[in-house]
């Protein structure tokens, strides 16, 4: 698969509850300072729609969603073009680019926000190149299987693909025992 | 197997005609990325396919402290002074706002893939996605055209998208179902040789009925509204057909042209209007070439005789009857037995029953409305809502111009069942064209002229009006609240009983985001009257401003009064002191909350829809002519009320004198009061200069200026006078505009 578009959320944990004030003015600070490797533009605010997308830092060649879809919170990373070369290397890069923003807003005090490891939502978000279906997934398998290898280590994970044929093709990813952020993150760019 | 490309994919599922302008128009793309296209043509052909701009998408933005470089890639522009890369905007006509189930699926599917899983839906029935590569609009106008939509002429200068009634051919004040004469047009105009030599847009509404306001037909370059006649004892249907009509700047009526033209005669005659429009209409300064202007310039009876010596000369068309032989075959058919309305005893059920469900013409079915904030729906929802149609309904969904979605044809005892799945997807909220139904226009979030948030102050009103809804209580219902982002009114606050139109204010050095309180527009018989201006609020206060206004209505309101009637009884002096506290704007040391927009914590800036913004210092002798200026506008709306035609349209001179005054006074510090004088120097020193041009409407301020002192007071109709305060507060708005230019106020 060539992975063009992609999509890959982690969730957040948030004792305090989520709040678009507090998150929209960091998201805006991102920008101002360049605090990520992309070319940001904007910041758009959709928390007036039910489990949608949230707050969205949109980008050039990627966005980063500050999710509400499903009703769980957590950053989604959305690979629209660009990028590396090869499915791997996307998917990789897909979780080096999480994992940074997520590190950044577990910095930001104000917001009081952690983010679990031992579970993902992969997506290819281009039905031309994958349905929701098993054959699919047996696709996009080995090469996701491989670029997880990379991003957990020895960790153990499992793949189930999950929602209705209408979805693009979804994954969900299960690590337990998956190191914190950090150290993910630190493996992938070491 | 995945096939290679959405063009392979979908061949034979095209239009064969619409899958060639697709392939021609992608063509056009790569041709002008090797730059073998001049960009203003290429601009003007990717508009006419409805893929338009953004706001920084001259790769420009304004952090809150300083204007930024957007580091896009260095490749051709897509336009003037618009960046290849920047994300754009993909209108999608709907014609008429008529939806299938599986259009709605893919334009679901498109937003999820392209955009950012929003979809948009506008004042005009369209629906918009956000934040859309150019790159990716040939695939996605191909999956468009599979399920028969195309994005031809969803912008540019061409005939936009054809609206109707939603409940047309259910409604129960119809003369007839308006839609198949809605889609005759649409298709019949699409891409015609006569429309395609337009100086500007061209828009057409159509009206079941003349009390309602559903078809908005009084703001549109052709308006038409059903009516029938016995002839010979039999039922004739027709129309009656208006011309000229449209918001912007400065909004006007539209006018009657023909009380009565036989259905058969209404594609000819429209044939014949954009003759007249595409060789009289203005093409070089941009801000007087719509219709209205053309109507304006020659009067209703010129405009007339061009029209009917035009529709002489066309040669004769098959077309301008065929669709009249099957007038029928469009018709929606109802999926289930229709029943009484079922009752439930379901949370929220009742309160959204009241609000949302109405009887159609057709004993046991029912229109629901699906309240979408904001008019914003996630692509998961918009697929719910289609397999919501193909459950109760078959096929049967129309957008609105309120930003709703309308499933038609539901069986009475189906209703609760609706109500229940749609609550389970997050779109049960009561209140469908309530007073906490605010609409809105993209304004400053994605829109590269607004000036001010629409959408985040219609956000916040929606949550105030939420919470004191029930303590205001039935009367305060059929209030209809619309936020404009700029004085272009997409989000038609003029024909609101509370508009409100972006505006920016100079305090203390700091520019502070305001609307203007548009007052007493009315909504009902098809948006028969538009409102005046009462003052500009900071936009942290206008949720207060609209609560005070609404409390007091209810509270004052004598039986049956429309608020537009309570409004011209007690005078729009009253409306005024009830927010006059609310008006003056603390320093910024004291609360600087005031000096960011709602929903956007940056510093507030208005550098980021003009340029040339430059350094200098606000000077206090010209804050306050413009404050004057201000209270002169208000005053003449005062007099305008009390009868005083001439007076009132002297003291809107006199504004528009006292703002160019202040102004002028800069440059030439010994100007005098002579209104000749001030007039003479404002044209020498700020308008050939080029300095108290807008950005965008250039020297079309001014110019209201240069007409009224040129025409005077003397002998003025009621109807101009009105529009001489409107285009006398604007010229004011423009003034402090100007001055914040020359004075480095970004």
């Amino acid at each position: 698969m060539q992975l063009a578009r992609l999509g890959l959320k982690l969730y957040a944990e948030i004792p305090g509850g989520f709040s678009a004030e507090r998150v929209i003015p960091v998201f805006h600070t991102w920008i101002r300072d360049h605090a990520l490797d992309e070319v940001l533009v904007d910041v758009a605010d959709y928390t007036h729609v039910h489990e949608g997308p949230g707050v969205v830092l949109i980008g050039h060649g990627a966005e980063y969603y500050f999710d509400l879809g499903e009703g769980r919170a957590g950053l989604l990373f959305s690979r629209k073009r660009e990028g590396p070369d090869g499915a791997e290397a996307r998917i990789r890069d897909a979780f080096r680019r999480a994992l940074g923003a997520c590190a950044l807003l577990q910095k930001e005090s104000s917001l009081g926000m952690s983010f679990k490891t031992d579970e993902a939502r992969f997506t290819v978000v281009d039905r031309l190149e994958a349905n929701n279906d098993d054959a699919s997934f047996a696709a996009l398998r080995p090469e996701l299987e491989r670029a997880l290898a990379g991003v957990y280590g020895g960790i153990q994970f499992e793949l189930a693909r999950e929602g209705s044929p209408k979805d693009v093709l979804t994954v969900r990813i299960r690590a337990r025992g998956a190191p914190d952020v950090a150290k993910l993150l630190s493996r992938l760019t070491s | 197997m995945a096939a290679v490309s959405w063009k392979d994919a979908l061949g034979a599922r095209m239009r064969e005609d619409w899958a060639r302008e697709i392939d021609i128009f992608e063509t056009q793309i790569e041709l002008r990325k090797l730059g073998k296209i001049e960009e203003k043509l290429f601009a003007e052909t990717r508009l006419r396919r409805g893929v338009y701009g953004q706001r920084y998408d001259n790769g420009q933005r304004h952090d809150g402290r300083a204007t930024q470089t957007l580091a896009f890639p260095e490749r051709p522009t897509k336009g003037p002074g618009t960046v290849w890369d920047a994300p754009g905007m993909q209108r999608i006509k709907i014609p008429y706002g008529k939806l299938g189930a599986d259009q709605l699926d893919v334009l679901s599917d498109l937003a999820e893939e392209y955009s950012d899983s929003i979809l948009h839906v506008t004042t005009r029935q369209d629906i918009q996605l956000h934040f859309v590569h150019i790159e990716d609009t040939p695939d996605l106008m191909r999956r468009l055209a599979a399920v028969g939509i195309t994005t031809r002429e969803a912008c540019g200068n061409s005939v936009r998208n054809v609206t109707a009634c939603p409940f047309a051919g259910v409604c129960n004040t119809e003369s007839f179902d308006v839609t198949p004469y809605a889609d005759a047009i649409t298709f019949f105009l699409l891409g015609h040789d006569d429309t395609q030599d337009f100086g500007r847009k061209f828009k057409i509404a159509f009206s079941g009925c003349k009390s309602e306001p559903c078809g908005l037909t009084n703001f549109h370059d052709i308006g038409c509204i059903a009516v029938t006649r016995v002839e010979n004892g039999e039922v004739r249907r027709g129309f009656e057909f208006y011309v000229g009509g449209g918001l912007g700047a400065v909004p006007q009526g539209a006018k009657l042209l023909d009380e009565w033209v036989p259905e058969t005669e209404l594609l000819p005659l429209a044939q014949a209007v954009s003759r007249v429009f595409a060789r009289l209409g203005e093409k070089e300064n941009r801000q007087r070439a719509r219709f209205k202007f053309v109507v304006q310039k020659l009067g209703i009876e010129e405009v007339r005789r061009l029209v009917r010596l035009e529709r002489e000369k066309l040669r004769e068309d098959p077309r301008w009857t065929a669709f009249l032989a099957d007038l029928h075959h469009r018709d929606e058919q109802p999926l289930r037995p229709g029943a009484p309305l079922a009752e439930s005893s379901g949370a929220g059920f009742a309160a959204w029953r009241r609000s949302n469900v109405r009887p159609q013409a057709q004993p046991g079915y029912f229109v629901v409305t699906v309240t979408l904030p904001l008019g914003d729906m996630t692509a998961s929802q918009g697929r719910a809502l289609a397999d919501l149609a193909r459950r109760f309904t078959g096929d049967t969904l129309r957008t609105t111009v309120d930003q709703n979605i309308l499933f038609r044809w539901v069986s009475g005892a189906d209703v609760p069942a609706l109500y229940e799945a749609l609550a389970r997807i997050g779109l049960g909220e009561p209140g469908a064209e309530t007073i906490r139904d605010v609409t809105s226009c993209p304004g400053t979030d994605t829109c590269k002229l607004g000036i001010s948030s629409s959408r985040g102050l219609a956000g916040e009103l929606r949550k105030h009006l939420s919470v004191i809804d029930e303590r205001l209580g039935p009367a305060a219902d059929s209030l209809h609240i619309k936020c404009s982002g700029c004085f272009n009114a997409c989000g038609q606050h003029h024909v609101a009983d509370i508009g409100f139109l972006g505006v920016s204010r100079n305090v203390g050095g700091r520019r502070v985001p305001h609307f203007q309180l548009v007052v007493g527009g009315q909504w009902t018989e098809n948006a028969a009257a538009f409102g005046l201006a009462i003052g500009a609020i900071p936009s942290k206060r206008v949720p207060e401003a609209t609560v005070r206004l609404s409390e007091s209505y209810v509270a004052e309101r004598q039986d049956g009064e429309t608020f537009r009637g309570w409004v011209e009884r007690v005078g729009k002096k009253r409306i005024r002191a009830l927010i006059e506290d609310l008006i003056p704007v603390p320093a910024y040391e004291v609360d600087p909350s005031f000096y960011s927009d709602w929903g956007d914590p940056r510093e507030y800036t208005i550098g980021d829809i003009g340029v040339g913004e430059c350094a200098g210092e606000v000077v206090s002798f010209v804050e306050m002519g413009l404050a004057a200026s201000e209270r002169e506008v208000f005053e003449a709306q005062l007099l305008l009320d009390q009868g005083e035609t001439e007076a009132a349209s002297a003291r809107a001179l006199s504004a528009m004198l006292q703002a160019a005054r202040a102004l002028t006074r800069e440059k030439n510090a010994n100007l005098g009061e002579d209104p000749n004088e001030i007039v003479t120097e404002f044209r020498a020193r700020l308008v050939d200069t080029k300095l108290f041009h807008d950005p965008f409407a250039g020297a079309k301020f001014a110019h209201y200026l240069f007409k009224a002192h040129a025409d005077g007071p003397d002998g003025i109709s009621r109807e101009k006078a009105h529009q001489r305060i409107e285009e006398a507060q604007l010229f004011v708005d423009a003034a402090h505009q100007c001055h914040a230019r020359l004075g480095s106020v970004a």
